[in-house]
């Protein structure tokens, strides 16, 4: 075997290919240009933000803060681009060549992901930018930079309106009903009602699919029929009578009448049937031959074991519940302000042909907090409970 | 697996007829019918419901006052409800006999809530005699089936704005903007700059916004019996065409009115429309944007300058036991002097024509939205209007669009108009 015939045998190390040079920098670019759009963003956000609490209500000297600090937002946009930078370029010299495709998928896909999230986080990004503009100003666009939706002027009186903190004290003495009209009321109004309605329907839902999944009564596949055809009626079509029977017994204004007729949820038994049925009947029996009640079965072995779905039911039910409108307006006693929730308290900035964005949307920054706080304690559960209950083995 | 026993469903079933029963009773026994209610020193309340802002209704409040200390008998209990979600709100209420007394409502809802017998006709507390001073086209939004069921207490409508310093860029004097609609059209030519993305105007599409061509056409939508649509007229045809060449024709429309477009209303804040229809509601955002715009009456058409009618209507239930304590408080309340210390105060147009001469604005716009008010034209009546605005504003977009022509499109929406809403 001559050296040229060796030279062909053994196979040759892979060297980066100008087309994969060429990618990486494209890639790289773009890299670049996300990052210093992104960067650039979020820290003039929090120098607004840092601008706006010093400024008070003071637009003008908020814009001058800012301003002034200007060099900062651009000192730290230099130094995350140059920190990300080196650390691609660090991470694909010490990439080997043949795996050197690899690293560009993965980069590639990164890129993606991130314009991904993006477009899912922007307009929430709005939103925050909006509740610190001043009136007036909320339409107004960066004619140079479209995308720079930072308020170059803020203001934190938006907040402070809708927390009716902007009302300077008086001595005279203030209506107790007038004092209770105001975010904070409306804000505990929903939660109260929105945990309240998805504990209630969780627990009457769990109940009533493990009876229909678990149980044996007569006409059972009927009653499960006639209970399933309820849901093609539109809910619209029992909103006066039911309105009328909350009159009825008296509970015009409260946020029992907000609660009470959601509370047999034939959607929240179909999911958990569905779910429970998945879980071995053994399990039960055995829990029985050890002497457990009905209840001891529920609470011990088909509680914990259908978690996820009972946590998804838990979090779409008080999704529902916190942002509904035309049910909560009905049964609203308006001069009780213990009956006004979140949106249809929110309601009240929207005028026949105005509305005043930024307090609207100062409002609706608070009022996220609590999806996205039990979004991410249950999130996992959540995705699992949507996932497992789709297939059934 | 166990199955319920035999004896368990009996227990079942005696516990589900108990729960009915029980049902029954309260159903049955339950109040709900709001009683007559008195404050501690024995005056009896009368519930107003209304849709002010925050400002508006610190003054209502400050009014209220000042009749109960003439009106030792009465007090008025003013309950703020959003203007969002007012129809539903009075719908169900009324449907429960939990209305309010007395209420403000949108101009449009007024025709759906007389037709279906929930208001009081004003002519027996002597309305007749003071009908004439309140301004023309807002009072006709009351007028239903030969009867005024309510009263304006809050009027507006739209007119032209324009940015001057757009006007300046193009060559134009900022003082002299169009006076006719051929006048817009030579001068929205010249503030034209596709290449720049700024466009001489930038228009919604829906029924209501276009009632400024309508009316400077001269067109009249649903005829005075309320039986017939007039919209395959030849007025109305000429008007539906016109808009369509500002945009087709000329292009100097934005298609503002497209899907996805930037709005008028945002376009005008930003400089990309040099002119769009609007109302004295956006006075003070425009104002604190530091835009240099002016204000003026809409173009004049065939039928000279004409302008739609928005604002609110207060009414009376005929459920409630005090009507005519109702009529004298909203006379009251939309009295000159009164009218002149609201709008004065809160920058509104005075809905009485006798506050026209006692009311004083900081902002000079507002008097050219007065003058305008006096060549408004009176909206459609009909029981739903959002039904009409449903049917007309596809088949204008169908036109627009150049889908349709406009006669064909006009044609149609008339039959379907006569057919689908006029026959409630």
């Amino acid at each position: 075997m001559n050296m040229q015939n060796i030279a062909t045998a053994i196979p040759e190390k892979p060297a980066s290919s100008p087309l994969r040079i060429v990618i990486f920098v494209s890639l790289f670019v773009v890299m670049l240009a996300l990052c210093v759009g992104i960067s650039g963003q979020l820290y003039k956000f929090v120098t607004m933000v840092a601008a706006a609490f010093m400024a008070g209500s003071d637009p003008a000297k908020a814009g001058a803060i800012m301003k002034n600090m200007a060099w900062l937002i651009d000192g730290m946009v230099a130094v995350t681009g140059l920190a990300l930078a080196s650390f691609v370029i660090r991470r694909w010299i010490a990439t080997q060549a043949e795996h050197r495709a690899e690293f560009l998928r993965t980069f590639f896909l990164y890129l993606c992901l991130t314009v991904g999230v993006i477009v899912v986080l922007f307009p929430f990004f709005w939103m925050l930018c909006t509740s610190f503009k001043p009136a007036g100003t909320e339409l107004l666009i960066n004619t140079a930079n479209p995308f720079d939706i930072v308020p170059a002027e803020p203001t934190i009186g938006n907040f402070k309106k809708v927390l009716k903190l902007d009302a300077a004290p008086t001595g005279a003495s203030i209506d107790p009903v007038e004092a209770k009209k105001n975010f904070g009321t409306y804000f505990m109004n929903s939660l109260t009602v929105a945990s309240m309605a998805a504990f209630l329907v969780t627990l009457f839902a769990s109940m009533g699919g493990y009876v229909f999944a678990k149980k044996e009564l007569p006409y059972k596949k009927q009653l499960f029929g006639l209970l399933m055809a309820t849901m093609m009626i539109p809910g619209m079509m029992y909103m006066v009578p039911q309105f009328f029977m909350v009159c009825s017994m008296g509970l015009f204004g409260t946020k029992l009448a907000m609660i009470l007729p959601h509370l047999a949820s034939v959607f929240g038994i179909f999911m958990l049937k569905q779910f429970m049925e998945t879980i071995p009947s053994s399990l039960i029996e055995a829990a029985r031959i050890d002497g457990a009640s009905e209840w001891q079965i529920f609470r011990v072995v088909i509680i914990p074991l259908s978690m996820p779905i009972i946590l998804t039911l838990f979090l779409l039910t008080f999704l529902s519940h916190w942002s509904n409108f035309l049910w909560q307006l009905i049964v609203t006693d308006f001069e009780n302000p213990l009956s006004v929730t979140l949106p249809v308290g929110l309601a009240l900035f929207r005028g026949q042909y105005t509305s005043d964005l930024g307090l609207i949307m100062s409002a609706s920054c608070f009022s996220i907090v609590p999806i996205v706080v039990l979004f991410l304690f249950a999130q996992r559960y959540f995705i699992e409970g949507m996932t497992q209950g789709a297939v059934k083995e | 697996m166990k199955y319920i026993s035999n004896a368990s469903l009996r227990g079942l079933l005696r516990f589900a007829c108990f729960v009915a029963l029980l049902a029954g009773a309260v159903f049955t026994t339950g109040c709900n019918e709001r009683k007559t209610e008195y404050t501690a020193d024995g005056r009896t309340i009368l519930n107003f419901w209304h849709t002010y802002n925050d400002d508006e209704e610190v003054e209502l409040k400050k009014i209220i006052a000042d009749w109960e200390a003439a009106n030792a008998s009465w007090s008025v209990r003013a309950v703020r409800i959003p203007f969002d979600g007012h129809k539903p709100k009075l719908r169900t209420a009324l449907t429960v006999g939990r209305g309010p007394d007395m209420a403000r409502v949108d101009w449009s809802f007024v025709c759906e809530l007389g037709r279906k017998h929930a208001l009081v006709d004003l002519a027996q507390f002597g309305f007749d005699a003071i009908k004439d001073t309140y301004l023309k086209a807002p009072l006709r939004t009351n007028f239903i089936d030969g009867r005024y069921l309510g009263l304006p207490d809050q009027t507006t409508c739209v007119a032209l704005f324009y940015n001057k310093q757009l006007f300046r860029d193009a060559g134009l004097d900022p003082e002299a903007p169009p006076k006719t609609w051929d006048e817009f059209v030579e001068m929205g030519k010249k503030l034209t700059n596709v290449e720049k993305g700024t466009f001489a105007c930038g228009f919604e599409n829906t029924l209501w916004w276009s009632l400024p061509f309508f009316n400077t056409f001269g067109a009249t939508l649903i005829s005075e019996d309320g039986k017939k649509c007039l919209l395959d007229q030849e007025p109305a045809i000429r008007a539906i065409d016109f808009k369509r060449a500002l945009f087709a024709d000329y292009k100097i429309e934005a298609g503002a009115w497209r899907a996805g477009s930037i709005t008028p209303e945002q376009g005008f804040a930003n400089g990309k429309y040099a002119m769009i229809f609007m109302g004295p509601w956006n006075l003070p955002k425009f104002t604190s944007s530091k835009l240099d715009f002016g204000v003026t009456l809409i173009p004049a058409g065939p039928a000279g300058t004409s302008t739609n009618v928005g604002g609110t209507n207060v009414v009376i239930f005929n459920t409630g036991k005090f009507p005519k304590a109702c009529y004298d408080f909203l006379t009251y309340f939309t009295s000159p002097e009164v009218q002149a210390r609201w709008c004065s105060k809160l920058n509104q147009m005075p809905v009485n024509l006798k506050a026209y001469d006692l009311v004083k604005f900081d902002d000079p716009h507002l008097m050219t939205f007065m003058e305008q008010m006096k060549s408004a034209v009176s909206n459609p009546i009909v029981t739903s209007y959002e039904r009409l605005e449903d049917f007309v504003n596809p088949e204008m977009e169908a036109v627009l669009t150049g889908q349709k022509t406009a006669s064909a499109a006009m044609a149609t929406l008339a039959r379907k108009v006569e057919k689908r809403v006029l026959s409630d």
